[in-house]
């Protein structure tokens, strides 16, 4: 069961019906002892009458004298109870005519009253008395507490279902009660985000566990607004305290290339300062997007828009930068659908993954790449022709400061932007609820990188399909 | 033409001041946004720089105030911050221009010459130079009369150059303008797109296009 609500109702409803039960059964047990307690006395009511009418007159009464008045005495009382006497030997003596063929068995040892059934009667209680030499049992038919019970546990049937319904229904409402305070703060701990990290959860004037848990998740977010406002100034500051410095470092540098008198190899020196300097720009500014994506502070501008235009625009640049390296450029498809992005760090994502696939695809290589819409996302794959990534590095290459291979030459340094253009493809791709995946091409070499993100129409969230593990080599040829 | 240049760093206002000086745009240097206020109520000038990290304010708040009060000179922004959304922001509330830190002398001063040209000068639609003809309304270009095929990023690209010929410009202006980024990627794309263009368009004497390491290109 999947809310908590619903098992708080459930776990009511087992609670109440499990105590109606126990309360039916005992309340029957407790007749059943009570009745039982009455029938004893009524027999034993019952022997003090016979033994009254048979000691009636004087001197000592011969047997058959005696069983003739018991005789007589059942006769009388055949309706409610039968009678059976024993000798000395357990020999029976006498038994009442309502017990037709049936006998009542000698009583328990150490049980003067007891429950049996009576063959031709049915359930009866036994109460057994002593009288000089005669052991006299008196038993009572209990067919009407038979059916006594019977109505018992029609009524408790009755009485159970109603309380099922009821306090299902209680269930509900109390659930409903105890769970809307939890609800508000549901609400509200779902509606602050990195927009509105000053909105508290209202906390109630009790003092309980409701107001104790929106207390803590109030001092939580305290923590948490204070945190984000640390990373906002740090996004903020770090970027004013360490690009004030470099501005006057690359303004000086170019003073002195522009008007001072330098030697070849002076001026040598202060162009590397300068391209250094365009480096540690590049690697600042992509720290702090990546910061910045973290703590939501990347404002998009998006817009719903057909994917297709943004494909084309793209595929003109990537085109030139192919054939610039003897690479050749495939458009696999390009079907057309709707989404809803920040077209220029969309075009960010793919020229990334393009110069990624130009740096491993060997010149005579190709990259492909496709377009399409499936299950409610739209794809893109970008692939290309060049050595793959080993296993290893395939889990991590969109993390931060991962490379897919060390770079050979100074200049690659620099190109690679530290290997943070993967990394922030992914920051992209999850600031647009999107998803991304690199896998090795089958049948390989080469290296393929799959986008998702959700059409606008639907957007659940995105999971790359199965079957594009296996896309067949391209056929048609489009650039 | 005078400049106002509201910026509290010293060292880097001086460093602008002096190379504005240079090109003869004689500047007023403003470190605080009253300073700003004082100088700019006392005298008109033709163009403001101004950075958005001031120790009494925020210059989005200058500017705004500036706009809301008529105030129509055209502004540069120059800040630290260099996101697109600062940049829209800076732009929305009517500042002419943004220039992120850390910036190259030879884009400000491109910038800021591009500022004062739109106030005074009307577009031409049809741009010449050393032979080639380009013709903004029918977009084509000729050499010495003879068509060229150029594509439609290639012909962004030398309409740029002409309307600021024998200017430096730097890659990220150029890449702003061509595809409103300024990554370090779109500046690769430029290199491989100039190769082209100089293939593209073979002078018989100088080469048309002057690579400034470090910097960008000029067309001479």
């Amino acid at each position: 069961m999947k809310s908590l609500g619903s098992r708080l109702t459930v776990w009511y409803v087992a609670v109440v019906m499990v105590t109606m039960i126990c309360a039916i059964l005992l309340g029957r047990w407790l007749m059943i002892k009570e009745m039982f307690r009455g029938y004893d006395v009524l027999n034993a009511a019952e022997f003090q009458e016979i033994r009254s009418r048979v000691e009636e007159g004087p001197g000592p009464i011969p047997q058959s004298e005696l069983l003739a008045r018991v005789a007589a005495h059942a006769r009388i009382d055949a309706a409610l109870y039968l009678f059976q006497i024993r000798d000395t030997d357990g020999r029976i003596i006498f038994r009442s005519d309502n017990m037709g063929a049936s006998v009542l068995e000698p009583n328990p040892p150490g049980t003067l009253n007891w429950t049996t059934r009576c063959e031709d009667v049915g359930p009866v209680r036994v109460s057994t008395f002593t009288e000089g030499p005669l052991t006299v049992q008196i038993a009572s038919p209990l067919r009407n507490v038979d059916h006594l019970f019977r109505s018992y546990f029609e009524v408790g049937l009755i009485v159970l279902g109603m309380v099922l319904v009821m306090s299902i229904f209680f269930g509900m409402w109390l659930k409903n009660m105890a769970l809307a305070p939890i609800r508000r703060i549901e609400r509200t701990a779902a509606r602050i985000s990195g927009d509105n990290l000053g909105e508290r959860i209202p906390v109630g004037a009790g003092n309980d566990e409701v107001t104790d848990l929106a207390r803590l998740l109030n001092r939580m977010f305290d923590r948490l607004e204070k945190s984000f406002f640390q990373l906002w100034r740090f996004a903020g500051n770090a970027s004013h305290e360490l690009k004030t410095p470099l501005s006057i470092i690359r303004l000086q540098s170019e003073k002195l290339l522009m008007h001072g008198s330098l030697s070849g190899a002076q001026q040598e020196s202060v162009q590397q300062q300068l391209e250094g300097i365009s480096r540690l720009t590049t690697v600042i500014e992509k720290l702090l997007f990546l910061a910045r994506s973290e703590v939501g502070a990347i404002h998009l501008n998006l817009k719903a828009q057909c994917t297709g235009a943004l494909i084309r625009a793209f595929c003109e640049d990537a085109s030139v930068l192919c054939e610039e390296v003897k690479v050749g450029f495939v458009i696999e498809k390009n079907i057309e659908t709707e989404a809803t992005f920040d077209a220029a760090l969309m075009r960010q994502v793919l020229l990334n993954l393009l110069s990624n696939a130009l740096r491993f695809t060997p010149p005579d290589g190709q990259v492909t790449l496709s377009s399409w819409a499936e299950g409610g996302c739209w794809w893109v794959s970008i692939e290309d022709t060049g050595p793959g990534l080993p296993a290893a590095v395939l889990e991590d290459v969109f993390e931060p400061f991962v490379r897919a291979v060390a770079p050979s030459t100074p200049a690659e340094e620099g190109k690679d932007g530290a290997g943070l253009g993967l990394a922030i493809c992914r920051s992209i791709m999850l600031l647009h609820h999107g998803s991304i995946r690199g896998e090795n091409r089958l049948p390989g070499p080469g290296f393929r990188v799959i986008l998702g993100m959700p059409c606008t129409q639907t957007r659940p969230p995105p999971a790359i399909p199965r079957w594009v593990r296996h896309v067949p080599e391209p056929e048609v040829a489009a650039p | 033409m005078r400049i106002l240049l509201v910026e509290n760093e010293h060292k880097v206002a001086q460093i602008i001041k002096r190379s504005l000086e240079e090109v003869e745009y004689p500047t007023k240097i403003a470190g605080t946004c009253s300073a700003a206020n004082d100088a700019l109520a006392g005298s008109p000038y033709d163009a403001i720089i101004l950075d958005l990290g001031l120790p009494d304010g925020d210059g989005f708040t200058l500017l705004k105030e500036w706009r809301t009060h008529g105030f129509t000179e055209p502004i540069l922004i120059l800040s630290a911050r260099d996101e697109v959304h600062d940049r829209v922001r800076g732009l929305n509330m009517g500042a002419d221009d943004y220039l992120a830190k850390p910036f190259s002398m030879e884009e400000l001063l491109a910038r800021v010459r591009s500022l004062l040209r739109r106030h005074v000068e009307k577009k031409a639609t049809i741009l010449e130079h050393r032979g080639i003809r380009l013709d903004l309304v029918a977009h084509t270009v000729t050499l010495h009369g003879e068509p060229l095929d150029l594509t439609g990023r290639e012909f962004a690209l030398i309409e740029i150059f002409m309307q600021n010929q024998g200017r430096v410009l730097t890659r990220s202006l150029i890449t702003e303008k061509i595809w409103d980024s300024h990554d370090e990627l779109d500046a690769n794309l430029l290199d491989v797109y100039m190769r082209r263009l100089r293939k593209k368009i073979a002078l018989p004497d100088e080469p048309l296009f002057k690579t400034i390491r470090g910097v960008g290109y000029q067309m001479i």
